[in-house]
């Protein structure tokens, strides 16, 4: 069997055009992922990660390149196989209040058409998966702000995706609940073995999470390097003072030192 | 110990000013020269609003106003919420119809009744125009801004799970919107009640609004307070009842708490 890689980033590209003229927001990108594989993208403010991101997940049209899912395209072709194939999670949990929590995370299914039976049964497994039995009745504002992420990666595995975009998802937390939802992060992303792509700006929290680490130039931006991350899974807290997750944080951080000022 | 004392306060203080207010008038109208025609005294105009309250006509004439006003009301809801998401979401409907209805808003609306006794006659349906007309552009326009004013995150949480336009609208938009269109009724039920009100006074043969009249040409001014103080029961009433309705549909939202 040859090894196809599970999602391929080809040569993608965005310049805006706007009546100012236009710009380049990203000059070009390559990222491949195996299956079941974990990509961090780390970059500084507005190398435009939150459009590639928009363009890898089939929300925003690039003006050159492709990306394929399981060897379908998201751009190309017409019939959608690649962008029903996928989630997303956004930094704001974004859970609507008039839903409980089980309608909320059963909402994609709901889109989908599937009976009410089906999806509720689902939500209440997801809410098991990610740890928040008993909730299922429950209100969004009844639920702090760590357990709502919980809610919004449960809502996005819904559908069983193949790939999981992440858009810093931990990103308004505190640092302690912050640490806590990566240990979990890490758990249900191995239960599903589905292929994710993690956007953040913590360093460490790219190497912790990651199997790679994609480093990201400023605007016009390009990959600027790729780190492998060959800690073993699963990963601790404590792994972090290792000198081994150390180093690769120092590597990359004097990557991203090095970017022409 | 502070708490307590700031609640009895709270409980106290505006009695004492009613208790005030009620005195002063009574000693006004006891010891001035004033006419008990033109103001009579507090406890008389108590027992007018009693007798008219145990007189079966006086609740045929609320019957009346109440179908009026709701008639108006519920057109004005229908129509206003219909015509706004319409304009929200097909901006053509939009430029076609916006500059007509807000120049209709631009005019005192009150003085198109006398129009539409002409076109409606004497009965029900021309007060339920008026009292439409007059509530209908506060939901209107509250439902168009609402709705046009969904967060763009949580548009873009849809457009990741690639709902249908129609599924945003149903399951997004309006949800996201009630609160405020509820806001909107709000202003409309009591305006829908002034449109009844303003209906029978110049046309009608029936409602309280008619029977403000009569007492006034009868010049039983007890009477007519006794009037005026069911109206303001009724505005109560119906007010109440929107506010509830906000508790029922949006408990989600800050406003179902903090009301009344």
């Amino acid at each position: 069997m040859s090894a196809q890689p599970e999602l391929v980033v080809d040569n993608i590209g965005k310049t805006f055009e706007s009546a100012a003229g236009s710009v380049k927001a990203i000059d070009r990108i390559d990222i491949s992922a195996k299956a079941g594989e974990f990509i961090s993208v780390l970059g500084p403010s507005g190398c435009g990660k939150t459009t590639l991101l928009r363009m890898i997940g089939g929300l925003e049209r690039p003006t050159q390149g492709d990306v394929s899912i399981a060897g379908h395209s998201v751009w190309k072709s017409r019939g959608g196989e690649a962008v029903r194939s996928l989630a997303f999670a956004f930094q704001d949990s974004r859970l609507f209040p008039w839903f409980s929590i089980e309608d909320n995370i059963a909402l994609p299914l709901r889109l989908r058409g599937e009976p009410k039976e089906k999806r509720l049964a689902r939500a209440r497994e997801l809410c098991a998966l990610v740890g928040l039995q008993g909730f299922e009745k429950a209100q969004p504002r009844q639920l702090s702000g760590g357990m709502r992420q919980r809610v919004s990666l449960a809502r996005a595995l819904a559908i069983d995706p193949r790939l999981v975009l992440l858009d810093e998802p931990f990103g308004a937390l505190d640092a302690m609940t912050r640490d806590q939802m990566n240990l979990e992060l890490q758990r249900i992303c191995k239960a599903t073995g589905a292929t994710v792509l993690l956007i953040t700006h913590s360093i460490s929290e790219a190497v912790f999470l990651g199997d790679k680490v994609v480093v990201l130039s400023p605007r016009p931006s390009h990959v600027h390097a790729v780190h492998e991350v060959n800690l073993p899974r699963p990963r601790t807290i404590a792994m972090q003072e290792t000198s081994e997750f150390q180093q690769l944080v120092r590597a990359i951080r004097s990557d991203i030192a090095g970017y022409p000022a | 110990m502070k708490r307590n004392s700031e609640t009895i306060l709270r409980i106290v203080l505006p009695l004492a000013t009613l208790a005030l207010f009620f005195g002063a008038w009574s000693y006004y109208v006891h010891g001035a020269t004033i006419s008990p025609f033109i103001l009579p005294p507090p406890e008389k105009i108590g027992r007018a609003f009693l007798t008219q309250i145990a007189d079966p006509s006086v609740w045929r004439h609320i019957q009346v106003t109440l179908t009026e006003t709701l008639g108006g009301f519920f057109s004005a809801l229908i129509a206003g919420v219909t015509l706004g998401a319409l304009m929200a979401k097909l901006p053509p409907v939009e430029w076609a119809f916006k500059p007509f209805i807000i120049a209709l808003q631009l005019i005192p609306k009150v003085a198109l009744a006398p129009l539409f006794i002409l076109w409606f006659g004497f009965g029900l349906e021309s007060k339920i125009v008026i009292s439409g007309v007059l509530a209908f552009f506060p939901i209107f326009a509250n439902t168009l801004v609402a709705i046009k004013s969904t967060d763009a995150g949580d548009r873009e949480v849809f457009a990741s799970m690639r709902a249908t336009p129609l599924q945003s609208f149903l399951l997004l938009e309006l949800p996201s919107a009630l609160p405020v269109i509820l806001t909107g009724a709000e202003v409309a039920i009591v305006l829908a009640i002034i449109g009844a009100i303003v209906g029978e006074f110049i046309g009608g043969n029936a409602g309280l609004g008619y029977l403000a009249v009569v007492r006034l040409q009868e010049l039983q001014v007890d009477q007519l307070f006794g009037v005026i103080l069911i109206l303001a029961l009724i505005g109560l009433l119906l007010y109440g009842a929107v506010a509830v309705l906000r508790r029922i549909l949006v408990p989600w939202h800050q406003s179902a708490a903090t009301q009344m």
